[in-house]
Protein backbone atom coordinates (compact mmCIF):
# COMPACT_ATOMS: atom_id res chain seq x y z
CA UNK A 1 0.00 0.00 0.00
CA UNK A 2 2.61 2.43 0.99
CA UNK A 3 6.05 2.56 -1.50
CA UNK A 4 8.57 4.17 0.52
CA UNK A 5 11.09 6.04 -2.01
CA UNK A 6 14.86 6.49 -0.72
CA UNK A 7 14.67 10.17 -1.46
CA UNK A 8 18.17 10.07 0.41
CA UNK A 9 19.89 9.36 -2.77
CA UNK A 10 18.55 11.42 -4.97
CA UNK A 11 19.47 15.30 -2.47
CA UNK A 12 22.73 13.37 -1.27
CA UNK A 13 24.22 16.28 -3.70
CA UNK A 14 23.12 18.69 -1.67
CA UNK A 15 23.99 17.66 1.55
CA UNK A 16 27.61 17.74 -0.21
CA UNK A 17 27.57 21.69 -0.56
CA UNK A 18 29.62 22.01 3.46
CA UNK A 19 28.27 25.42 4.33
CA UNK A 20 25.00 26.51 4.82
CA UNK A 21 23.22 24.13 3.41
CA UNK A 22 24.21 21.61 6.24
CA UNK A 23 21.18 21.54 8.15
CA UNK A 24 19.28 21.31 5.01
CA UNK A 25 21.16 18.55 3.83
CA UNK A 26 20.48 16.45 6.91
CA UNK A 27 17.15 17.28 6.89
CA UNK A 28 16.75 16.22 3.08
CA UNK A 29 18.58 13.33 3.26
CA UNK A 30 16.33 11.49 5.91
CA UNK A 31 12.95 12.45 3.81
CA UNK A 32 10.75 9.55 4.26
CA UNK A 33 8.76 9.94 1.01
CA UNK A 34 4.84 8.20 0.21
CA UNK A 35 2.73 8.15 -2.40
CA UNK A 36 -0.69 6.35 -2.04
CA UNK A 37 -3.94 6.70 -3.83
CA UNK A 38 -7.76 5.96 -3.54
CA UNK A 39 -10.14 5.70 -6.15
CA UNK A 40 -13.57 4.13 -6.64
CA UNK A 41 -15.26 2.61 -10.39
CA UNK A 42 -19.34 2.46 -9.59
CA UNK A 43 -22.80 3.07 -11.82
CA UNK A 44 -25.63 3.81 -10.46
CA UNK A 45 -29.24 3.88 -12.22
CA UNK A 46 -32.66 4.82 -10.96
CA UNK A 47 -36.68 3.92 -11.63
CA UNK A 48 -37.39 7.75 -13.28
CA UNK A 49 -36.30 9.92 -16.31
CA UNK A 50 -38.09 12.51 -14.64
CA UNK A 51 -34.95 14.17 -12.90
CA UNK A 52 -31.23 13.25 -12.41
CA UNK A 53 -29.98 11.53 -9.38
CA UNK A 54 -27.00 13.21 -8.31
CA UNK A 55 -24.40 13.74 -5.62
CA UNK A 56 -23.69 16.88 -3.81
CA UNK A 57 -22.65 19.33 -6.51
CA UNK A 58 -22.56 17.17 -9.60
CA UNK A 59 -22.93 18.21 -12.95
CA UNK A 60 -24.96 15.32 -14.19
CA UNK A 61 -26.36 11.98 -12.75
CA UNK A 62 -28.23 8.77 -13.48
CA UNK A 63 -31.67 8.39 -14.67
CA UNK A 64 -32.68 5.20 -16.06
CA UNK A 65 -29.80 4.92 -18.01
CA UNK A 66 -26.67 4.14 -16.08
CA UNK A 67 -24.40 6.84 -14.84
CA UNK A 68 -20.78 6.25 -13.64
CA UNK A 69 -20.17 9.82 -12.29
CA UNK A 70 -21.92 9.82 -9.43
CA UNK A 71 -19.89 7.83 -7.49
CA UNK A 72 -16.68 6.96 -9.30
CA UNK A 73 -13.56 9.43 -8.09
CA UNK A 74 -9.76 9.01 -8.30
CA UNK A 75 -7.19 10.41 -5.48
CA UNK A 76 -3.25 10.57 -5.45
CA UNK A 77 -1.58 12.06 -2.53
CA UNK A 78 2.13 12.66 -1.77
CA UNK A 79 3.65 12.66 1.62
CA UNK A 80 6.95 14.13 2.42
CA UNK A 81 7.91 13.50 6.50
CA UNK A 82 11.18 15.29 6.80
CA UNK A 83 11.20 14.35 10.22
CA UNK A 84 9.45 13.77 13.72
CA UNK A 85 7.68 17.32 13.61
CA UNK A 86 7.35 18.62 9.92
CA UNK A 87 5.37 16.70 7.02
CA UNK A 88 4.16 17.97 3.76
CA UNK A 89 1.31 16.46 2.13
CA UNK A 90 -0.60 17.04 -1.41
CA UNK A 91 -3.43 15.33 -2.77
CA UNK A 92 -5.06 15.60 -5.79
CA UNK A 93 -8.54 14.63 -6.64
CA UNK A 94 -10.53 13.71 -10.30
CA UNK A 95 -13.61 14.38 -8.48
CA UNK A 96 -17.31 14.14 -9.11
CA UNK A 97 -17.62 17.71 -8.29
CA UNK A 98 -17.31 19.68 -11.20
CA UNK A 99 -16.00 23.00 -10.07
CA UNK A 100 -13.90 22.09 -7.05
CA UNK A 101 -11.77 19.40 -4.89
CA UNK A 102 -9.47 19.37 -7.75
CA UNK A 103 -6.71 19.54 -4.22
CA UNK A 104 -8.58 18.71 -1.62
CA UNK A 105 -5.44 18.57 0.95
CA UNK A 106 -1.94 20.69 0.65
CA UNK A 107 -0.64 21.68 3.99
CA UNK A 108 2.30 21.68 5.76
CA UNK A 109 2.04 20.16 8.68
CA UNK A 110 3.69 20.21 11.79
CA UNK A 111 3.79 18.85 15.46
CA UNK A 112 5.34 20.95 18.06
CA UNK A 113 4.72 18.21 20.67
CA UNK A 114 3.18 14.48 20.13
CA UNK A 115 -0.35 15.80 20.74
CA UNK A 116 -0.35 18.67 19.41
CA UNK A 117 -0.27 19.56 15.59
CA UNK A 118 -0.87 22.51 13.22
CA UNK A 119 -1.84 22.44 9.71
CA UNK A 120 -0.85 25.52 6.98
CA UNK A 121 -2.58 25.29 3.87
CA UNK A 122 -5.74 23.81 2.22
CA UNK A 123 -7.25 21.30 4.68
CA UNK A 124 -10.57 19.52 4.62
CA UNK A 125 -12.80 21.37 7.56
CA UNK A 126 -14.20 19.08 9.95
CA UNK A 127 -17.99 19.77 9.23
CA UNK A 128 -18.92 15.92 9.97
CA UNK A 129 -17.85 13.01 11.55
CA UNK A 130 -16.54 11.50 8.46
CA UNK A 131 -15.57 14.73 6.71
CA UNK A 132 -11.92 14.12 5.74
CA UNK A 133 -12.22 10.53 4.37
CA UNK A 134 -15.59 11.06 2.61
CA UNK A 135 -14.03 10.72 -0.78
CA UNK A 136 -12.05 7.91 0.54
CA UNK A 137 -14.60 5.17 0.01
CA UNK A 138 -12.96 2.53 0.84
CA UNK A 139 -12.51 4.34 4.50
CA UNK A 140 -15.93 3.76 4.80
CA UNK A 141 -18.57 0.94 5.31
CA UNK A 142 -21.39 3.07 3.35
CA UNK A 143 -21.38 3.04 -0.17
CA UNK A 144 -22.39 6.72 -0.44
CA UNK A 145 -22.54 8.90 2.38
CA UNK A 146 -26.51 9.88 3.35
CA UNK A 147 -27.14 12.98 1.09
CA UNK A 148 -29.54 14.40 3.45
CA UNK A 149 -27.01 15.03 5.84
CA UNK A 150 -23.71 15.52 3.61
CA UNK A 151 -25.06 17.21 1.25
CA UNK A 152 -26.38 20.12 3.44
CA UNK A 153 -22.76 21.88 3.75
CA UNK A 154 -22.05 24.48 0.90
CA UNK A 155 -18.64 25.20 2.78
CA UNK A 156 -15.35 23.68 0.34
CA UNK A 157 -11.91 23.32 1.23
CA UNK A 158 -9.90 25.89 3.71
CA UNK A 159 -7.43 27.60 3.02
CA UNK A 160 -5.70 28.51 6.17
CA UNK A 161 -4.69 27.48 9.59
CA UNK A 162 -5.96 24.32 11.33
CA UNK A 163 -4.67 23.15 15.16
CA UNK A 164 -5.35 19.74 16.82
CA UNK A 165 -4.41 19.64 20.30
CA UNK A 166 -5.21 15.46 21.57
CA UNK A 167 -5.21 15.32 25.33
CA UNK A 168 -5.08 11.48 26.64
CA UNK A 169 -7.93 10.93 29.01
CA UNK A 170 -8.45 7.66 31.74
CA UNK A 171 -7.68 5.31 28.25
CA UNK A 172 -9.51 7.60 25.69
CA UNK A 173 -8.58 10.67 23.99
CA UNK A 174 -10.64 14.28 23.98
CA UNK A 175 -9.31 16.00 20.96
CA UNK A 176 -9.73 19.86 20.20
CA UNK A 177 -9.76 21.19 16.50
CA UNK A 178 -9.84 24.96 15.70
CA UNK A 179 -9.51 26.37 12.15
CA UNK A 180 -9.87 30.02 10.32
CA UNK A 181 -8.91 30.93 6.93
CA UNK A 182 -10.75 31.63 3.92
CA UNK A 183 -13.22 29.39 1.91
CA UNK A 184 -15.94 29.20 -0.99
CA UNK A 185 -19.36 28.67 -0.90
CA UNK A 186 -20.52 26.52 -3.91
CA UNK A 187 -24.11 25.66 -4.35
CA UNK A 188 -26.03 24.22 -7.11
CA UNK A 189 -28.48 26.82 -7.44
CA UNK A 190 -26.70 30.01 -7.17
CA UNK A 191 -23.05 28.78 -8.25
CA UNK A 192 -19.84 30.31 -5.99
CA UNK A 193 -19.81 32.95 -3.45
CA UNK A 194 -16.32 33.81 -1.20
CA UNK A 195 -16.39 32.42 2.25
CA UNK A 196 -14.49 35.06 4.14
CA UNK A 197 -13.26 34.70 7.96
CA UNK A 198 -14.20 31.26 7.83
CA UNK A 199 -13.31 29.81 11.49
CA UNK A 200 -15.11 26.70 13.24
CA UNK A 201 -13.77 23.90 15.58
CA UNK A 202 -14.71 20.65 16.62
CA UNK A 203 -14.70 18.33 19.89
CA UNK A 204 -13.96 14.99 20.04
CA UNK A 205 -13.77 12.10 22.19
CA UNK A 206 -12.80 8.64 21.37
CA UNK A 207 -12.75 5.23 23.15
CA UNK A 208 -11.84 2.12 21.89
CA UNK A 209 -15.42 1.29 20.04
CA UNK A 210 -17.04 5.04 20.57
CA UNK A 211 -16.87 8.11 18.87
CA UNK A 212 -18.61 11.37 19.86
CA UNK A 213 -18.30 14.76 18.31
CA UNK A 214 -19.52 17.95 18.07
CA UNK A 215 -18.56 20.98 15.60
CA UNK A 216 -19.53 24.29 14.15
CA UNK A 217 -18.44 26.50 11.18
CA UNK A 218 -19.40 29.83 10.59
CA UNK A 219 -18.32 31.96 7.54
CA UNK A 220 -19.21 35.38 6.21
CA UNK A 221 -20.56 35.33 2.54
CA UNK A 222 -20.20 37.68 0.14
CA UNK A 223 -20.38 37.66 -3.75
CA UNK A 224 -22.77 38.15 -6.57
CA UNK A 225 -25.08 35.19 -7.56
CA UNK A 226 -26.48 34.03 -10.66
CA UNK A 227 -30.15 34.42 -10.33
CA UNK A 228 -30.88 33.96 -13.75
CA UNK A 229 -30.22 34.41 -16.96
CA UNK A 230 -32.69 36.46 -18.75
CA UNK A 231 -33.66 36.13 -22.43
CA UNK A 232 -33.48 39.37 -24.49
CA UNK A 233 -34.25 39.63 -28.01
CA UNK A 234 -34.20 38.69 -30.90
CA UNK A 235 -31.58 40.93 -31.68
CA UNK A 236 -31.48 40.87 -35.39
CA UNK A 237 -27.85 40.35 -36.94
CA UNK A 238 -26.43 39.94 -40.36
CA UNK A 239 -27.18 36.17 -39.50
CA UNK A 240 -30.79 36.70 -38.57
CA UNK A 241 -32.26 37.43 -35.38
CA UNK A 242 -30.66 35.54 -32.07
CA UNK A 243 -31.81 35.76 -28.80
CA UNK A 244 -29.25 36.57 -26.28
CA UNK A 245 -29.36 35.33 -22.67
CA UNK A 246 -28.05 38.17 -19.83
CA UNK A 247 -27.15 37.10 -16.54
CA UNK A 248 -28.86 38.71 -13.83
CA UNK A 249 -26.28 39.07 -11.02
CA UNK A 250 -27.53 39.75 -7.51
CA UNK A 251 -25.16 40.39 -4.61
CA UNK A 252 -25.14 38.96 -1.38
CA UNK A 253 -24.04 39.52 2.36
CA UNK A 254 -24.88 37.10 4.91
CA UNK A 255 -23.43 35.42 7.87
CA UNK A 256 -23.33 31.46 7.48
CA UNK A 257 -23.42 28.40 10.11
CA UNK A 258 -23.11 25.02 9.99
CA UNK A 259 -23.48 22.76 13.28
CA UNK A 260 -23.51 19.00 14.08
CA UNK A 261 -22.82 16.34 16.51
CA UNK A 262 -22.57 12.69 15.49
CA UNK A 263 -21.63 9.30 17.03
CA UNK A 264 -19.68 6.44 15.57
CA UNK A 265 -20.12 3.09 17.16
CA UNK A 266 -17.41 0.22 15.81
CA UNK A 267 -17.73 -2.94 18.75
CA UNK A 268 -16.65 -6.26 17.74
CA UNK A 269 -18.93 -6.92 14.93
CA UNK A 270 -21.37 -4.25 15.53
CA UNK A 271 -20.89 -0.79 12.87
CA UNK A 272 -23.75 1.92 14.11
CA UNK A 273 -23.61 5.70 13.04
CA UNK A 274 -25.87 8.62 13.54
CA UNK A 275 -25.28 12.32 12.93
CA UNK A 276 -27.29 14.94 13.32
CA UNK A 277 -26.67 18.48 11.52
CA UNK A 278 -28.38 22.07 11.23
CA UNK A 279 -27.41 24.79 8.30
CA UNK A 280 -28.69 28.46 9.36
CA UNK A 281 -28.75 31.64 7.78
CA UNK A 282 -28.61 34.99 9.06
CA UNK A 283 -30.36 36.75 6.47
CA UNK A 284 -31.76 34.10 4.11
CA UNK A 285 -33.34 32.16 6.95
CA UNK A 286 -36.36 30.41 4.05
CA UNK A 287 -33.31 29.61 1.71
CA UNK A 288 -30.85 28.39 3.90
CA UNK A 289 -31.96 27.20 6.81
CA UNK A 290 -32.41 22.98 6.73
CA UNK A 291 -31.90 20.19 9.30
CA UNK A 292 -30.61 16.97 8.78
CA UNK A 293 -30.23 13.60 10.65
CA UNK A 294 -29.48 9.67 9.52
CA UNK A 295 -28.96 6.66 11.30
CA UNK A 296 -27.28 3.62 10.10
CA UNK A 297 -26.47 0.59 11.52
CA UNK A 298 -24.42 -2.73 10.46
CA UNK A 299 -22.82 -6.06 11.18
CA UNK A 300 -19.41 -7.83 10.08
CA UNK A 301 -20.33 -11.28 9.28
CA UNK A 302 -16.67 -11.90 8.43
CA UNK A 303 -15.75 -9.99 4.95
CA UNK A 304 -18.89 -9.35 4.43
CA UNK A 305 -20.73 -6.39 6.02
CA UNK A 306 -24.65 -5.85 5.46
CA UNK A 307 -26.39 -2.42 6.85
CA UNK A 308 -29.41 -0.28 6.47
CA UNK A 309 -29.81 3.32 6.89
CA UNK A 310 -32.84 5.85 7.18
CA UNK A 311 -31.57 9.63 6.55
CA UNK A 312 -33.84 12.33 6.75
CA UNK A 313 -33.92 16.13 6.19
CA UNK A 314 -36.19 19.12 6.47
CA UNK A 315 -36.13 22.37 4.89
CA UNK A 316 -37.15 25.68 7.16
CA UNK A 317 -40.49 27.23 5.51
CA UNK A 318 -40.20 30.03 6.71
CA UNK A 319 -41.36 33.35 5.68
CA UNK A 320 -38.87 33.90 2.51
CA UNK A 321 -38.78 30.43 1.51
CA UNK A 322 -39.92 29.06 -2.03
CA UNK A 323 -39.69 26.00 -3.69
CA UNK A 324 -37.36 27.99 -6.64
CA UNK A 325 -35.23 29.91 -4.61
CA UNK A 326 -34.33 27.05 -1.89
CA UNK A 327 -31.03 25.66 -1.75
CA UNK A 328 -32.27 22.31 -0.79
CA UNK A 329 -35.59 21.07 0.47
CA UNK A 330 -37.46 18.33 2.40
CA UNK A 331 -36.26 14.53 1.47
CA UNK A 332 -35.88 11.14 2.97
CA UNK A 333 -33.75 8.03 2.02
CA UNK A 334 -34.34 3.96 3.42
CA UNK A 335 -31.68 2.18 1.95
CA UNK A 336 -29.86 -1.26 2.38
CA UNK A 337 -26.30 -2.01 1.64
CA UNK A 338 -23.45 -4.08 1.93
CA UNK A 339 -19.79 -4.01 1.80
CA UNK A 340 -17.83 -7.20 1.08
CA UNK A 341 -13.89 -7.27 1.58
CA UNK A 342 -13.73 -9.37 -1.59
CA UNK A 343 -9.84 -8.25 -2.66
CA UNK A 344 -6.49 -7.64 -0.48
CA UNK A 345 -7.13 -3.47 -0.85
CA UNK A 346 -10.80 -3.33 -2.89
CA UNK A 347 -13.79 -3.98 -1.73
CA UNK A 348 -17.10 -3.94 -3.47
CA UNK A 349 -20.41 -2.53 -2.59
CA UNK A 350 -24.10 -2.73 -3.24
CA UNK A 351 -26.60 -0.39 -2.23
CA UNK A 352 -30.39 -0.18 -2.93
CA UNK A 353 -32.09 2.77 -1.98
CA UNK A 354 -35.63 4.16 -1.12
CA UNK A 355 -35.41 8.17 -1.80
CA UNK A 356 -38.86 10.12 -1.11
CA UNK A 357 -38.11 13.56 -1.94
CA UNK A 358 -41.72 14.58 -0.80
CA UNK A 359 -43.07 16.52 -3.78
CA UNK A 360 -40.45 18.66 -3.94
CA UNK A 361 -36.81 18.79 -5.54
CA UNK A 362 -34.75 17.08 -2.06
CA UNK A 363 -31.09 17.52 -2.30
CA UNK A 364 -30.70 14.79 -4.68
CA UNK A 365 -32.63 15.85 -7.86
CA UNK A 366 -31.83 18.15 -10.68
CA UNK A 367 -32.89 18.68 -14.29
CA UNK A 368 -32.40 15.85 -16.72
CA UNK A 369 -31.80 18.82 -19.41
CA UNK A 370 -30.50 22.11 -18.01
CA UNK A 371 -28.39 24.09 -20.69
CA UNK A 372 -28.05 26.98 -18.31
CA UNK A 373 -26.39 25.73 -15.54
CA UNK A 374 -27.58 22.92 -13.38
CA UNK A 375 -30.95 23.53 -11.72
CA UNK A 376 -32.82 21.26 -9.21
CA UNK A 377 -36.30 19.56 -10.37
CA UNK A 378 -38.87 17.60 -8.65
CA UNK A 379 -38.95 13.72 -9.43
CA UNK A 380 -42.43 12.53 -10.37
CA UNK A 381 -43.42 10.71 -6.91
CA UNK A 382 -40.37 8.41 -4.92
CA UNK A 383 -37.37 7.26 -6.56
CA UNK A 384 -35.89 3.71 -6.28
CA UNK A 385 -31.87 4.02 -6.73
CA UNK A 386 -29.48 0.85 -7.31
CA UNK A 387 -25.66 1.23 -7.15
CA UNK A 388 -22.54 -0.64 -7.29
CA UNK A 389 -18.94 0.50 -6.35
CA UNK A 390 -15.42 -1.31 -6.19
CA UNK A 391 -13.28 0.64 -3.73
CA UNK A 392 -9.59 0.91 -3.80
CA UNK A 393 -6.66 1.98 -2.43
CA UNK A 394 -2.85 1.85 -3.48
CA UNK B 1 -21.81 -36.75 14.40
CA UNK B 2 -21.65 -34.28 11.87
CA UNK B 3 -22.43 -31.69 14.33
CA UNK B 4 -19.92 -33.14 16.94
CA UNK B 5 -17.07 -33.32 14.14
CA UNK B 6 -17.95 -29.45 13.02
CA UNK B 7 -17.05 -28.01 16.88
CA UNK B 8 -14.12 -29.69 17.35
CA UNK B 9 -13.01 -28.53 13.78
CA UNK B 10 -14.01 -25.01 14.85
CA UNK B 11 -12.33 -25.36 18.53
CA UNK B 12 -9.82 -26.75 16.85
CA UNK B 13 -9.19 -23.35 14.64
CA UNK B 14 -9.65 -21.07 17.63
CA UNK B 15 -7.20 -23.27 19.52
CA UNK B 16 -5.05 -23.02 16.53
CA UNK B 17 -5.15 -18.95 16.03
CA UNK B 18 -4.82 -18.74 19.90
CA UNK B 19 -1.18 -20.67 20.17
CA UNK B 20 -0.25 -18.34 17.06
CA UNK B 21 -1.12 -15.36 18.95
CA UNK B 22 0.27 -16.36 21.72
CA UNK B 23 3.73 -15.87 20.40
CA UNK B 24 3.88 -12.66 19.40
CA UNK B 25 5.83 -9.88 21.17
CA UNK B 26 6.16 -6.14 20.87
CA UNK B 27 9.93 -5.37 20.94
CA UNK B 28 11.61 -2.08 21.69
CA UNK B 29 15.14 -0.73 22.77
CA UNK B 30 16.79 -2.18 25.38
CA UNK B 31 15.79 1.78 26.53
CA UNK B 32 12.26 1.30 25.99
CA UNK B 33 9.69 1.30 29.00
CA UNK B 34 7.22 -0.97 28.69
CA UNK B 35 3.81 -0.02 27.11
CA UNK B 36 0.11 -1.46 27.70
CA UNK B 37 -1.73 -3.17 24.97
CA UNK B 38 -4.08 -0.53 25.13
CA UNK B 39 -1.30 2.06 24.23
CA UNK B 40 0.41 -0.39 21.61
CA UNK B 41 -3.32 -1.15 19.80
CA UNK B 42 -3.92 3.21 20.01
CA UNK B 43 -0.30 2.97 18.40
CA UNK B 44 -0.46 0.51 15.62
CA UNK B 45 -4.29 2.61 15.21
CA UNK B 46 -3.14 5.83 14.79
CA UNK B 47 -4.78 7.43 17.52
CA UNK B 48 -1.35 8.20 19.47
CA UNK B 49 1.64 9.31 17.62
CA UNK B 50 4.85 9.71 19.28
CA UNK B 51 6.58 6.26 18.18
CA UNK B 52 8.04 5.29 15.20
CA UNK B 53 6.32 1.96 14.19
CA UNK B 54 7.61 -1.45 12.18
CA UNK B 55 5.33 -3.50 10.80
CA UNK B 56 5.57 -6.98 9.25
CA UNK B 57 4.32 -7.43 5.41
CA UNK B 58 0.81 -8.63 5.45
CA UNK B 59 1.64 -12.16 4.11
CA UNK B 60 3.36 -13.35 7.09
CA UNK B 61 0.61 -14.78 9.72
CA UNK B 62 2.06 -12.50 12.78
CA UNK B 63 0.35 -9.38 11.29
CA UNK B 64 -3.04 -10.71 11.24
CA UNK B 65 -2.30 -12.51 14.95
CA UNK B 66 -0.72 -8.88 16.21
CA UNK B 67 -3.70 -6.96 15.24
CA UNK B 68 -6.02 -9.17 16.04
CA UNK B 69 -4.40 -9.95 19.76
CA UNK B 70 -4.03 -6.16 20.54
CA UNK B 71 -7.55 -4.47 18.86
CA UNK B 72 -9.27 -7.27 18.12
CA UNK B 73 -9.61 -6.42 14.42
CA UNK B 74 -9.08 -8.09 11.37
CA UNK B 75 -6.38 -6.84 8.77
CA UNK B 76 -9.34 -5.68 6.31
CA UNK B 77 -10.58 -3.28 9.07
CA UNK B 78 -7.47 -2.12 10.06
CA UNK B 79 -6.53 -1.31 6.63
CA UNK B 80 -9.73 0.58 6.51
CA UNK B 81 -8.64 2.41 9.49
CA UNK B 82 -5.73 3.52 8.31
CA UNK B 83 -6.86 4.52 4.84
CA UNK B 84 -8.85 7.35 6.93
CA UNK B 85 -6.01 8.40 8.78
CA UNK B 86 -3.20 7.80 5.56
CA UNK B 87 -5.47 10.29 3.31
CA UNK B 88 -6.15 13.09 5.56
CA UNK B 89 -2.33 13.02 7.05
CA UNK B 90 -3.84 12.30 10.54
CA UNK B 91 -0.87 9.57 11.07
CA UNK B 92 1.84 8.37 9.24
CA UNK B 93 0.90 4.87 8.75
CA UNK B 94 3.81 2.05 10.26
CA UNK B 95 6.76 1.38 7.89
CA UNK B 96 6.59 -2.10 6.97
CA UNK B 97 9.99 -4.45 6.78
CA UNK B 98 10.27 -7.64 5.13
CA UNK B 99 10.73 -10.20 8.15
CA UNK B 100 11.21 -10.33 11.93
CA UNK B 101 15.69 -9.74 11.83
CA UNK B 102 14.84 -6.42 10.15
CA UNK B 103 11.98 -5.63 12.47
CA UNK B 104 14.74 -6.47 14.87
CA UNK B 105 17.72 -4.24 13.66
CA UNK B 106 15.71 -1.29 13.03
CA UNK B 107 14.33 -1.32 16.90
CA UNK B 108 17.72 -2.26 18.33
CA UNK B 109 19.02 1.17 16.02
CA UNK B 110 16.10 3.71 17.16
CA UNK B 111 14.57 4.09 20.78
CA UNK B 112 11.98 5.81 19.16
CA UNK B 113 11.24 2.35 17.53
CA UNK B 114 8.86 -0.46 18.34
CA UNK B 115 7.59 -3.36 16.75
CA UNK B 116 6.41 -7.06 17.09
CA UNK B 117 8.04 -10.13 16.62
CA UNK B 118 7.69 -13.99 17.22
CA UNK B 119 8.71 -14.74 20.65
CA UNK B 120 11.16 -17.56 19.32
CA UNK B 121 13.21 -14.55 17.61
CA UNK B 122 13.29 -12.52 20.68
CA UNK B 123 17.52 -12.49 21.42
CA UNK B 124 19.77 -9.89 23.40
CA UNK B 125 19.64 -7.05 20.49
CA UNK B 126 16.05 -6.13 21.78
CA UNK B 127 13.78 -6.25 24.51
CA UNK B 128 10.24 -7.45 24.94
CA UNK B 129 7.70 -4.33 26.18
CA UNK B 130 4.82 -6.28 26.07
CA UNK B 131 4.25 -9.84 25.89
CA UNK B 132 1.01 -10.93 23.88
CA UNK B 133 0.23 -14.38 26.05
Amino acid sequence: MRKVIAVGALVSALAQVPTHAADLGSLLTNVDFSLTGYGTAGTVVTSTDSAVFIRGNEASGATKSFAENVDSNLGVQATARFNSWLAMTVQAEDSRDALTGVVPWAYVKLDPLDNLSFKLGRVEMPIFAISDSLDVGYANVWLRPPQEVYALSNLKELNGVEFSYSLPLAGTHLTLTGYAGDTVIWTQRYGQMNGNDTRGGELKWDTEWVTLRAGWAQAHVDGNILIENIPVGPIPTPLGPVTAYVPYNYYVEDVYSFEGVGALVDHDNIIAQAEWVKRYSRNYPGTVNATGWYVLAGYRFGAVAPYVSYARTDKYHGADYTAAGTLSDDQSTTAVGVRWDAFKSADIKLQAEHVNPQGSSGVSFAEVSSPLGLTPATPSGSVNVFSVTVDFIF
Amino acid sequence: MKRIAFIIMVSQLLLATAARAGDVVVIGNAASPPLTKEQVADLYLGKSQGMKLIDQPAAAPIKAAFYQEVSGHDLSQVKATWSRLIFTGKATPPKELPDSAAVKKAVAADPKTIGYIERSAVDGSVKVILDLK
